[in-house]
């Protein structure tokens, strides 16, 4: 059942920001496929740069979204293009990577575009996001009341992201 | 020149221990990752890299497979160690002189002290575009990779120890409970 969106305590989530980066890491398991490393992220209105790293920090793909559509880039081999990055994942990988849903999940706050289900913790914190078919689980947050740890997860596909650093500006 | 300090390195280092830095720098020159650790090896094939800060992860060869496991993410990585070694440092730090099947290899002069060489990976599906390595003596003391995104990933040795007595179980890896295993 579709919610109207919970009285979130105002100390409990951090300012929404328009422009951030985001230093992490990812591991991503869909069956038998699975990709983990460190993810590197910028993300303002108009554009978002993913840059997915091997552990010694080697690129090992690189999503553009800009006016466009989204781009996606993997060493020797040419770009492949697609109106948006969950089509262009679902068809370059096989599993869907929902970009632009986890802009808004990775700041503990709803795609404000479509429908969810919020449940919170004793701190007023987000505990858990239902929407779009996924379920997001805030697992860890940090001093500075960002999301640290998150696991987002539909049939056949689990995401676990840690964000290390996070800058707005 | 460095070629023939990596046939030195290769023919009288067999084991070795060391700390490192890794710094990650994008195409801008920002630096986006500094992280730190400590390393070993055992030629051919066998090696272990331990990240203890900003966070932890282990990264083992144990000779068939590499393993890759992130605490925080609770996930551990397997793969075959046969094609994913190929054009990786590890393969030049911890391969044997079939590094020239992986590799081709040219003096890169002198530099800050080191003597340096370009490793530029032969086989195709590599994420690397070409490593370079700075030794001194017959010591390795700096690797720096640079990738397909313009991305360069410095790695800095420290405390290098020569053929140390490694036990075996230090390049065997044990999935902890819990943890999940993806891959083979």
């Amino acid at each position: 059942c579709a919610t109207m969106p919970p009285p979130l305590s105002a100390d409990a989530v951090p300012p929404l920001s328009a422009n951030w980066t985001l230093q992490g890491r990812i591991g991503v398991q869909a069956g038998e496929q699975s990709l983990s490393g460190q993810i590197h992220w910028q993300h303002s209105v108009a554009t978002d740069e993913v840059l997915l790293t091997s552990p010694l920090g080697q690129g090992v793909a690189r999503i553009v979204r800009d006016a466009d559509g989204v781009a996606l880039e993997v060493p020797n081999q040419p770009t492949r293009r697609a109106p948006d990055a969950e089509s262009l994942t679902r068809e370059a990988l096989g599993y869907t990577l929902p970009v632009a849903g986890l802009a808004w999940w990775v700041q503990a706050r709803p795609d404000p575009g479509s429908v969810f289900e919020a449940t919170h913790d004793a701190a007023g914190r987000l505990a858990q996001l239902k929407q779009n078919g996924w379920v997001i689980d805030y697992l860890q947050y940090a001093a500075d009341g960002r999301p640290r740890r998150l696991a987002v997860a539909r049939e056949g596909l689990q995401i676990r992201l840690v964000a290390d650093s996070w800058q707005a500006e | 020149g460095g070629v023939e300090r990596l046939k030195a390195f290769i023919a009288g280092v067999k084991t070795a221990e060391a700390e490192f830095t890794q710094t990650v720098a994008d195409k801008s020159g920002r630096v986006t990752q500094e992280a730190s650790g400590k390393m070993a090896f055992a030629r051919p094939g066998k090696f272990r890299w331990d990240y203890n800060a900003p966070y932890e992860q282990m990264i083992v060869g144990d000779g068939v497979k590499l393993w890759l496991y992130d605490v925080d993410l609770e996930q551990v990585t397997v793969k075959s160690l046969g094609d994913v070694i190929a054009g990786t440092p590890a393969a030049l730090l911890a391969g044997d002189d079939s590094i020239e099947k992986y590799f081709s290899l040219k003096n890169a002069g002198q530099a800050g002290g080191l003597e340096w060489l370009e490793a530029t990976p032969t086989t195709r599906d590599t994420t690397f575009e070409r490593i370079r390595m700075g030794f001194k003596g017959d010591v390795l003391v700096q690797m720096e990779l640079f990738d397909f995104f313009g991305q360069r990933t410095t790695l800095k040795l420290s405390r290098f120890v020569r053929n140390p007595s490694i036990p075996p179980s230090r390049f065997q890896f044990t999935p902890p409970k819990g943890a999940d295993i993806i891959g083979e």
